[in-house]
């Protein structure tokens, strides 16, 4: 379990990006500020793209009163008995 | 036996009227063995305890008439369920203790006497089915199941506790789907046991955990699905209790779409399966770059348009500089005297000679003017003076008048002020002389 501060940053970002977008479509900002939020967005927008590339659940287990690392079981191959397929 | 002798046919006969006659329907109870289905269609069976045996018979005719009926409905409690249960025909297999009505007829051709089922069902479910309806009624009145208590899952959500068996299908179905769906959670599974007599208190202790915890934002409990009496902790009161009493919202996803539990019905949010679970909690990852590229597209717009308008508004300002610069303002002006004078070139000479008439004529009058107004100074000046001149105590000297003053100066107005003998000044117009007074003759 991580901080806080990193917990959805996925849609943290995506809010700040569109409110980002709103600020820019209906305030007067000086040009300095809107250039300034641009850069902000567009920065946001990468973070969230590089996010849903490297996009993975992080799962963990409640065991004997701690948080360990958890790997859930894949369902095993039937076993190759003569071994022939094996390369 | 005054009847005499019987053939085999009208013994067996009489037995089976008989035994139709003593039991045309009864419900037994009994454990399914030497289960066979022929192609026919018909079903087979024997029903045993410990130590008896009978043979049962389910005709398809009887199995049609119940599938044909449309809806199901439990033949014990006349309850009519709008979701079908799993049919007693599934339910039956070797080993499964089952609850059998019809009535008891004799098999002519073997001589045996056996069961004709109408109705079959589970041994459970009646038992179950009765007992749900209970709790159910029970749960309602305390308000479990009220819709305004249901919150809103979070979209996308980013920590949800697990709460189920970590080597059942379940988790399975839930990761690989969820595996292409949301933007990357924090998973923490709280393994349980999800059937069986310890079951439900596990997943009790698991919500409450969870919820002293309170580091999710929601917590997901998935089963997969299973016979009623497997599905059966989640009907429990303790695993309902702990549903209602969570803070954090609960999305229960519990057997298949046909399976609704009480902990199903207390739930935040219900999803037919594990599956579906993963589907209501996070968003298909397409769709979430959809969002972005949407929002990105919008950014890059916005800050263009701002940038093209700032463009706009730097441009007329610099036209309105440029109009405005002191080089501009004297070439207006240069150009404004050649207007003038270009317009002066155009007025006829004529007015011109008129014009110059009217300045000689004005310079005229205007030195006669001076010349007279001159003159009425000098004579008011030369009648100023005469004035001044009357005014000189000097003046009558010229005419023969003499002004006397004694020796120290003072004027002599009176006879009195000398004497015979005394010296006095006398001055004329043209100088002064002195003499001696001879005689004074006061009048």
């Amino acid at each position: 379990m991580s901080e806080t501060a990193e917990e959805n940053l996925f849609e943290r970002k995506m809010t700040r990006l569109q409110n980002i977008v709103d600020a820019l479509e209906s305030d007067e900002l000086p040009l300095e500020k809107s250039m300034a939020l641009y850069k902000e967005g567009m920065a946001c927008a990468r973070f969230c793209k590089e996010r849903l590339e490297k996009a993975r659940h992080e799962l963990t287990v409640w065991q004997d009163g701690e948080i360990k690392p958890f790997a859930p079981r894949e369902e095993e191959d039937p076993p190759d008995p003569a071994g022939e397929n094996t390369p | 036996m005054s009847e005499g002798i019987l053939t085999v046919r009208e013994l067996t006969e009489r037995l089976r009227e008989n035994l139709e006659g003593t039991f045309p329907f009864v419900w037994v109870r009994g454990e399914v063995t030497n289960l066979t289905r022929p192609g026919s269609g018909h079903v087979y069976f024997s029903l045993k305890d410990s130590d008896a045996r009978i043979q049962c018979v389910w005709f398809l005719q009887q199995q049609r008439r119940r599938a044909g009926h449309g809806r199901d409905f439990d033949p014990l409690t006349g309850e009519v369920c709008d979701v079908p249960h799993p049919s007693p025909s599934e339910m039956l297999r070797n080993g499964a203790t089952m609850l059998c009505a019809g009535r008891v007829s004799l098999y002519a051709a073997r001589g045996q006497c056996q069961l004709v089922v109408e109705l079959l069902q589970g041994e459970g479910r009646g038992m179950l089915a009765l007992a749900f309806e209970e709790r159910k009624r029970k749960l309602a009145e305390l308000g479990y199941f009220a819709v305004e208590r249901k919150r809103a899952l979070p979209y996308d959500a980013g920590r949800l506790v697990l709460i189920t068996s970590a080597t059942g299908a379940a988790i399975h179905d839930f990761l690989t789907l969820g595996a292409r769906r949301g933007s990357g959670a924090q998973i923490c599974l709280f393994p349980a046991s999800v059937q069986g007599g310890a079951a439900a208190a596990e997943i009790a202790e698991a919500i409450h955990r969870a919820n002293a915890q309170g580091w999710a934002q929601v917590i997901v409990l998935i089963r997969g699905g299973g016979s009623l009496e497997d599905l059966w902790p989640f009907n429990e009161e303790a695993v309902a209790e702990a549903v209602f009493r969570s803070r954090i919202p609960v999305l229960a996803g519990i057997g298949h779409e046909v399976d609704v539990t009480l902990a199903d019905m207390t739930a935040d949010a219900r999803a037919a399966t594990p599956s579906h679970a993963a589907q209501l909690l996070w968003p298909p990852r397409a769709e979430l770059a959809q969002r972005l590229d949407d929002a990105r597209s919008a950014l890059r717009r916005v800050a263009a348009d701002r940038l093209a308008g700032r463009e706009r508004s730097l441009q007329e300002r610099t036209k309105a500089l440029r109009w405005l610069s002191p080089s501009r303002f004297l070439a207006r002006l240069h150009e404004r005297l050649e207007r003038m004078l270009s317009a002066l070139e155009k007025i006829p000479p004529r007015r011109l000679a008129d014009a110059e008439g009217r300045i000689v004529l004005t310079q005229n009058t205007l030195r006669a003017n001076l010349v007279r107004a001159l003159e009425r100074r000098e004579h008011a000046l030369s009648g100023l003076t005469s004035a001044v001149e009357n005014a000189n105590p000097l003046a009558p000297l010229k005419k023969g008048y003499a002004l006397v003053s004694t020796a120290n100066g003072d004027i002599l107005r009176s006879v009195s002020q000398t004497a015979p003998g005394r010296e006095i000044h006398v001055r004329l117009d043209n100088g002064r002389l002195s003499a001696i007074v001879g005689v004074v003759n006061p009048e």
